[in-house]
This record gives C-alpha cells, sequence and structure tokens, in this order.
C-alpha cells in the first residue's frame, strides 16, 4: 500500500462529520472508495471505523453527545461495516464463533473483530450483542467451532464472561478473550480460564494463527473462588437494593441510579472473582469521569460506604472498599 | 536393649545376626568388609569378608561406599534392595540392607492403577464435555497420546449424508493439533485388524510389518518411521462399532502389556459411547436447526420508500424459538407487515407460530386488507382439525404499508387482541394508535378493527408484543416495563432509524429485567424512507 492510501486525519474527520450528520450514504461512499483505492477491508474498520468509534464514545462520555446521537452514528457505522464485509470472500479456513458478553449491548466493536477475522479468511459467525449463556452453550453443541472470540467491554461484566467461559471450556472450545473488560493487557482474562487474549481485532487474527493446541481445550482450571464471592453473588440484589435505598435518589433518577449501582456491585463482584483491587478502582474512576458531567462523585461513595456497612462480616471485600473510597 | 547383658558368647552373637530379616555387613575403618551375616550371604554373596567396599562386584553399594554416602538401593539378582549405614565404635560402620521386593512391586502395581485411574477420570471428563462428533474425535485422539501410545488414530464412517469412505484423524506426540483426512477401503482392509475393528470384532496387539507400513503410511506422521507395536480396538456403541482406535508405538519404546491392552481397550469403549452420543445429539440438533430456520423471525426484505427493522428474544428456550413472531410481505404497492404473539410458550407455541405465519402467507395472495386478512385468518385458523380441542389462539397485528407521494407513508393497520402499536412524530410526540379487536383462532365471530396511520418521513411506527411491556425488573425486581418506560425509550430515541430504536428498546427492556426470566420479546419497527 503506498503512503497516500493510509487513512490519515482528513479521511478521519470526513467520516466524523458523515457520522455526525447521521450521514448514511456519505459515509458508505467514503468506505467504498477507499475500498476502490486498494484499502484493505481490515484497515477501513479498524483504522476509521473503531477509531471513529472511540471518538464517539468520548464524545458520549463528556456528554457532548447524546445517547440518540451517539445510537445514531453507531447505526451509521453498523451500516458501513455491513456495506465493506459483504466484498469478504469465501471463507477458507475453520469456523469461529463471535459473542458479546451477556448484558454487553454495545456490539460494533465485536463486530469489526469479526468481519476482520472473516477478512482473514475464517468461517465467522456472529452471535450478536448480549448473548445469554445457554445460548451460546447450544451453539457449540450444535457446531462445535473450532474457537469462541467473546467480548466483554466492561469489567462489571466479568462474572458473567466467566460463566460464558466456564461453559465453552466444558463444551471443549478454547475462548479467545477480547476488550478492554478482561482488564490492562487482558490480565483477568487467565484467572477465569481463557485461553487467551486480544486488544484488537488485529490481535484476534493472530492469536487464531497460533496453533490453538489440545492444551488450550483444557488448560488449567481456573482456581475456585473465595465463598466471600459465593455470598456477594447470593446478595447481588439485596445489596443493589440497600444501596438505592441509602442514596435515595429523586423518583425521575431512580432507575438510572439503581442501574449504576448494580453495575457497581457487579464490578466488586468481579473484583473478588479475579482477587484484584485494580478492577473495582478503575471501574470507580470510570464511573466517577462518567458522573461528573451527569452528576456527582459523592453519590459513588455513598453507595461504597453502604456497601461496606452490609458486608462487615467479609473483612477483605470490606478493605477493597475502603481502598476506592474517595 | 541399652544397658541390658550382652552376651559375650561370638558364637550367640553370630547366631543372633544370622536370625535377622536382614541383611548386614560390617566394614573395618578402612572400609573392608569385617563380617557378614546369613542373609548378607543370601542376598550378597560378593560380600566377603575381606573384600574392599568400595571396590565390590554390587555397584550400588560400590559407589555409596566411595562417595560416603549413608544410602542406595539397587537392583540385584533380581531383587530389589534399599540399605542404610549406620556408624558403629571406632570408626568402623555397619549397612543394613533389606529385601524390598514385593513392597516395591505393590508400590509400582498401586502406582500404575493410580495413574490408569487419573487417565480414565480425564478421559470421561474430556469425552464428556462436548456433544459435538468432531470434538469427542480430537478428544478421542489426544488423550492417549502420549500415556499410551507415541501416535493415535481414529478410523470412523461419518454419517450420511457425508461420503461413505473411511475418514480419519490423528494425533501424534509433539502435534500441535488432531490432522484430518480421508482415505479408500483399500488401505483400510489392508491393515490387518482394522476392518475386524471396525467390524467390532477384538485382534491382539502386532508388532507393524513392512509391508503393511506402505499403506497405512499416509495416516502416519510423515517422518515417524517404522512403528513398533500397534494395537488396534473396536469403538464399540449401542448402534454397532463407532469406529477403530489404531495405536502405535516408536520401536524404541516397550509394547502394550496386559493391563495397558486392557486400558486402551476401556478407552476405546468410552470414546465409542461418546461419539455414538454425539452424533444422536447431532442428528437431533440438526432436526431442531431445520425446525428453528422455519420458524426463527425472517431476514426483512428490503422495501422502496421505506425502512424495517425487526428485534427478537425468545424466553429461556435454547432453541431461541418462541410464540412471538413478525414478517414483512412485498406487496405491488409496499408492503404487508405482521406481528403475533401466539398463546403458550416454547416449541409447541413455535408450532403454531408456524402455521399462523404459513397461513398469512398464503391468504394473503387472495386478500390484502388487513381487517379483512384477519376475518379470514380466524376462519382458517378456526377451521383447521381439532382446533377446538387445542384451544389455539394469537394476538396479531396487520400492517398494509402503501407509498405516498411526497415520501410518506400510508398505514392501514389491524388489531386482533394485540397491544397499540406506537407512533413516534418527527417533531417529537407519541401516539398511540388505538385498535383493540379480539385474539385471532378464539370465537367464529370475532370482531377486529382497524384504522390508518399516516407516516411523515422521519416518522416512526412500533409494533411490539407484550413480552416488552410486561417484562418484570427494575429497582424493586416485581414493576413491569410498562407502557411509560416504554413509550419515554421511544421518546428518547426520537429521530433514530428503525434498527438503533429497537436495539435501544431491547437494551433497556434488558437492563430492566437485570437478569430476570421473561418472557418472548418481539417488535417490528418502520419509518419511511
Amino acid at each position: 500500500m503506498s503512503p497516500e492510501r493510509r487513512i490519515g486525519p482528513e479521511t478521519l474527520a470526513a467520516y466524523l462529520d458523515h457520522l455526525d450528520r447521521a450521514d448514511r450514504a456519505g459515509a458508505i461512499a467514503l468506505a467504498q472508495e477507499l475500498l476502490a483505492d486498494g484499502v484493505p477491508v481490515a484497515d477501513i474498520l479498524v483504522d476509521l471505523v473503531e477509531v471513529a468509534q472511540q471518538e464517539i464514545g468520548r464524545r458520549w462520555l463528556t456528554g457532548s453527545w447524546s445517547v440518540a446521537q451517539e445510537h445514531a452514528a453507531t447505526h451509521v457505522s453498523e451500516l458501513v461495516v455491513g456495506a465493506v464485509g459483504a466484498t469478504i470472500g469465501a471463507p477458507r479456513r475453520g469456523h469461529v464463533v463471535m459473542a458479546c458478553v451477556e448484558g454487553e449491548w454495545h456490539a460494533l466493536a465485536a463486530r469489526i473483530v469479526a468481519e476482520v477475522v472473516r477478512a482473514a479468511g475464517w468461517r465467522v459467525t456472529f452471535l450478536g450483542a448480549s448473548v445469554p449463556a445457554r445460548h451460546l452453550v447450544s451453539y457449540l453443541h450444535q457446531t462445535g467451532p473450532d474457537a469462541v472470540l467473546l467480548s466483554c467491554v466492561q469489567p462489571n461484566r466479568l462474572v458473567r464472561a466467566a460463566r460464558m467461559v466456564e461453559a465453552s471450556r466444558a463444551a471443549g472450545v478454547p475462548v479467545l478473550a477480547g476488550g478492554p473488560g478482561f482488564g490492562p493487557e487482558g490480565r483477568w482474562a487467565a484467572t477465569i480460564g481463557a485461553a487467551a487474549w486480544g486488544a484488537s481485532a488485529r490481535d484476534a487474527v493472530a492469536l487464531l494463527d497460533r496453533p490453538l493446541s489440545a492444551g488450550t481445550h483444557i488448560g488449567a482450571p481456573p482456581p475456585p473462588p473465595d465463598d466471600s464471592y459465593v455470598a456477594l453473588l447470593h446478595r447481588r440484589r439485596e445489596l443493589v437494593r440497600l444501596a438505592l435505598t441509602a442514596v435515595d435518589p429523586p423518583e425521575e433518577t431512580a432507575e438510572d441510579a439503581a442501574t449504576g449501582i448494580a453495575h457497581l456491585v457487579d464490578a466488586l463482584i468481579a473484583a473478588v472473582r479475579v482477587d484484584d483491587d485494580r478492577l473495582l478502582r478503575d471501574f470507580v474512576e470510570w464511573q466517577a469521569e462518567a458522573l461528573t458531567s451527569r452528576g456527582g462523585r459523592a453519590l459513588l461513595d455513598e453507595v461504597l460506604g453502604t456497601l461496606e456497612r452490609a458486608l462487615t462480616e467479609h473483612p477483605r471485600v470490606v478493605a477493597r472498599l475502603r481502598a476506592v473510597r474517595g | 536393649m541399652a544397658g541390658a547383658a550382652l552376651p559375650a558368647d561370638d558364637r550367640l552373637a553370630q547366631e543372633l545376626l544370622d536370625g535377622l530379616a536382614e541383611a548386614v555387613v560390617t566394614v573395618d575403618p578402612a572400609g573392608v568388609v569385617a563380617l557378614v551375616n546369613a542373609m548378607a550371604i543370601d542376598l550378597l554373596p560378593e560380600l566377603t569378608p575381606g573384600v574392599d567396599l568400595a571396590g565390590c562386584q554390587v555397584p550400588a553399594l560400590a559407589e555409596a561406599a566411595r562417595t560416603g554416602s549413608d544410602t542406595f538401593e539397587t537392583e540385584h539378582h533380581g531383587r530389589r534392595l534399599r540399605g542404610l549405614r549406620r556408624p558403629l565404635a571406632a570408626e568402623r560402620g555397619a549397612w543394613y540392607v533389606r529385601d524390598v521386593t514385593e513392597e516395591h512391586a505393590r508400590t509400582d502395581a498401586l502406582l500404575a492403577e493410580r495413574s490408569r485411574t487419573a487417565f480414565l477420570a480425564r478421559a470421561g471428563s474430556r469425552l464428556g464435555l462436548s456433544l459435538h462428533r468432531d470434538q469427542t474425535l480430537r478428544a478421542a485422539v489426544t488423550l492417549p497420546v502420549p500415556y499410551l501410545a507415541d501416535v493415535a488414530v481414529v478410523v470412523h464412517r461419518p454419517a450420511p449424508p457425508a461420503e461413505d469412505a473411511p475418514h480419519w484423524i490423528r494425533y501424534a506426540t509433539g502435534d500441535s493439533g488432531p490432522v484430518t483426512g480421508v482415505t479408500g477401503w483399500r488401505t483400510v482392509e489392508s491393515v490387518p485388524g482394522l476392518v475386524e475393528a471396525l467390524d467390532g470384532d477384538r485382534t491382539e496387539p502386532s508388532p507393524w510389518l513392512d509391508a503393511e507400513l506402505a499403506d497405512l503410511a499416509e495416516v502416519l506422521p510423515t517422518g515417524f518411521g517404522r512403528p513398533g507395536t500397534v494395537l488396534i480396538s473396536p469403538m464399540p456403541s449401542a448402534g454397532g462399532p463407532a469406529g477403530a482406535l489404531v495405536l502405535a508405538r516408536r520401536p524404541e519404546r516397550p509394547g502394550f502389556d496386559q493391563r495397558e491392552i486392557a486400558l486402551a481397550r476401556e478407552f476405546a469403549g468410552r470414546a465409542g459411547a461418546a461419539l455414538a452420543a454425539a452424533e444422536l445429539y447431532g442428528e437431533q440438533a440438526h432436526l431442531a436447526r431445520v425446525l428453528q430456520n422455519s420458524l426463527l423471525p425472517p431476514e426483512l426484505p428490503r422495501l422502496p420508500g421505506m425502512t424495517l427493522a425487526g428485534g427478537y428474544r425468545a424466553a429461556g428456550d435454547s432453541l431461541r424459538i418462541g410464540g412471538d413472531f413478525y414478517d414483512v410481505f412485498p406487496t405491488g404497492e409496499g408492503g404487508l407487515l405482521a406481528l403475533g404473539d401466539v398463546c403458550g410458550k416454547g416449541v409447541g407455541a413455535a408450532v403454531l407460530t408456524g402455521r399462523v405465519r404459513q397461513s398469512l402467507q398464503t391468504l394473503r395472495l387472495v386478500e390484502q386488507r388487513p381487517r379483512e386478512l384477519l376475518e379470514l385468518l380466524n376462519r382458517a385458523l378456526l377451521d383447521a382439525p381439532d382446533a377446538a380441542r387445542r384451544a389455539q389462539f394469537t394476538t396479531l397485528l396487520l400492517g398494509a404499508v402503501r407509498r405516498e407521494p411526497g415520501g410518506g407513508l400510508r398505514v392501514r393497520v389491524a388489531g386482533g387482541g394485540h397491544p397499540a402499536p406506537l407512533v413516534a412524530r418527527a417533531g417529537g410526540g407519541i401516539e398511540t394508535v388505538r385498535l383493540g379487536g379480539m385474539p385471532v383462532g378464539a370465537l367464529t365471530d370475532a370482531r377486529f378493527v382497524d384504522a390508518e396511520v399516516r407516516l411523515a418521513p422521519g416518522d416512526l411506527l412500533l409494533a411490539y408484543t407484550d413480552g416488552v411491556t410486561e417484562a418484570r425488573g427494575g429497582p424493586t425486581e416485581l414493576a413491569m416495563f410498562g407502557e411509560d418506560r416504554l413509550r419515554q425509550a421511544v421518546a428518547s430515541g426520537a429521530g433514530l432509524p428503525p434498527a438503533a430504536l429497537v436495539e435501544r428498546v431491547l437494551q433497556l427492556v434488558d437492563e430492566w429485567l437485570d437478569g430476570q426470566p421473561h418472557d418472548d420479546i418481539a417488535m417490528l419497527a418502520l419509518a419511511a424512507g
């Protein structure tokens, strides 16, 4: 590829401009021009669509874009991914399944991974956003793929991801984990039993190029979680309710608050599961950042304090909560 | 013994020593054998008084003497000996040597039994993991390597419609994964015992002859060379042999002993049973998949002048089929939309869903007006054999969509007992299209209602099933998602294209449920443009 065909800042700016105006036709035409210029599918998806998506996420996080704007822009990118993906030829390698962890609805990044892996010659089945574990299991037994690519963007979904990894291992299929939800450098992927971790679509292709040895089909089982983990899982809903009562949000924001608290409790359970304070700390910091533009940090500390008081019989959990309080 | 009187009589001392079950050898300060007892003469005849221990004919003991080690263990004249050195007064020393042959054999047998049990346990859990045939075959060839053999091959006949030729899958030490291939019947016939094993008969392990090597060489890894011994075991299953397991060892490795043969047979039996279970599951899954494909919501057609999107989440059923459905049929002037909810759940409901969709598909050819089509469908469903006994009915929305000049759409909507669809206007504001009507297929004189909706460019019509509004969850875990929340969700997504709006509502409902079980959920959204 000659340098002028690379995707530069001007192309990115033009693409973002199409997204800003929810201009489907323009965005697709731009992608098709790049294809016609000989830019590989993977480059368009990763260096243009995905980079633009990160910018969209940033705009939403800082509050400069509404949820609706974000959804509309994402939809345009979905169409672009579909149009670019339609140009990929027939598969010539094994079968890979791509799934988003249950509860994860932002599927664009996963779709990009699926298409990039497909462009590398694999037959890819994209099971979509928020895949329930039991659907994944029945799919694996029915089709016996070579590997599962599992996307997890937010670490609070890690407990569900762990369940899906367990189910895949039980079906004898190795899991390649992807996404920031598995921690910095994917440090929690191995803890929950995944065979490997990749940060990007290109990593996924590289991981699949390595032989998936029979050993990765089983590997060492993840260590058994300690009993405070089981207790927390059991008390999850009760904890959410307690924290919600303590915070006592105005009625119009009660549901948002309940969702946010549930995520925080899930992040706490996940931190216990992988035995790493970093998970909870990163999550709280990320939430605090998201809340700065939409509320305050005091709410978070109130929730953390309530959880601390409710969990006095689990000193290690209390210590984790203390460690992240502002 | 300390403090008791010791015999001063040399002969008595010798008799006492000779009565011991341990061999006793004493050495003088120069390391020369001074005294041996009867057991020592028996076990270590080479050690006679005067022999230099460091140069004696028992290499392990000589080595211990040279290096100053206090213990040794060795195989000597067919017996297992274990010796311990104790210092005596005046720089003399004594070696106490025990015959541990039987103890050793018992330990060996115990360890072998343990590793055998561990192997079978591992095999049991790996073979039990997958219900997929290929995965089971992979486990069957990877498990015996290297424990039982250096290369394992399973020769099997895949189920029809695959070609009836012997297929093989192989795994050898050092391979990164199993390799597969297809061979001819001639190859299989030329290997002694293989045809018999594929018929379910057992043959004894045999050395691999040069003549046969050429025939099965294609199945062995390149560069593997001539195998030492080969053991072929049938893989029996309830429905006849599932395949044959070929285990081969390199020439430098000893052949299969009786215990290993028994273990290999046992393993082949388990692998055969697992393979048979996987085949049975495969047939069932295939059947289910065919059904599923005919019952899952369809890919929506692209119709000019309008954008459509559907969303579907089945209740807790791994088949992902249920009683909610939608369909879109192209018509000359636009399209016909259908969204319905059949009474009941799971496969039973899915079958009725199939019948309703099939009937609609046919009846629309003779009647395109939605309310009249509902009446016709009602009669068709009630007319079905034993319809009364089954008491099955469905709520249904039909919408006949026509393009209008100026880019808008005109939709004639007819309802049979279905939740009222919503219209989100481009300028903001949500309207409900109240219809009512009775469920379809319940009563012969059921009444249906219709209404007309106009969609300007940017307007959106959302039809949904009660699985959306009746999803229970939220902070109290019991509250229904409800129409108000749905209206809010639609309002907050104003201006979104149908696919993004449907996705957004699905996400909100999913968050509301927070992992709790739910009914089938279906949505169909339509916008002009």
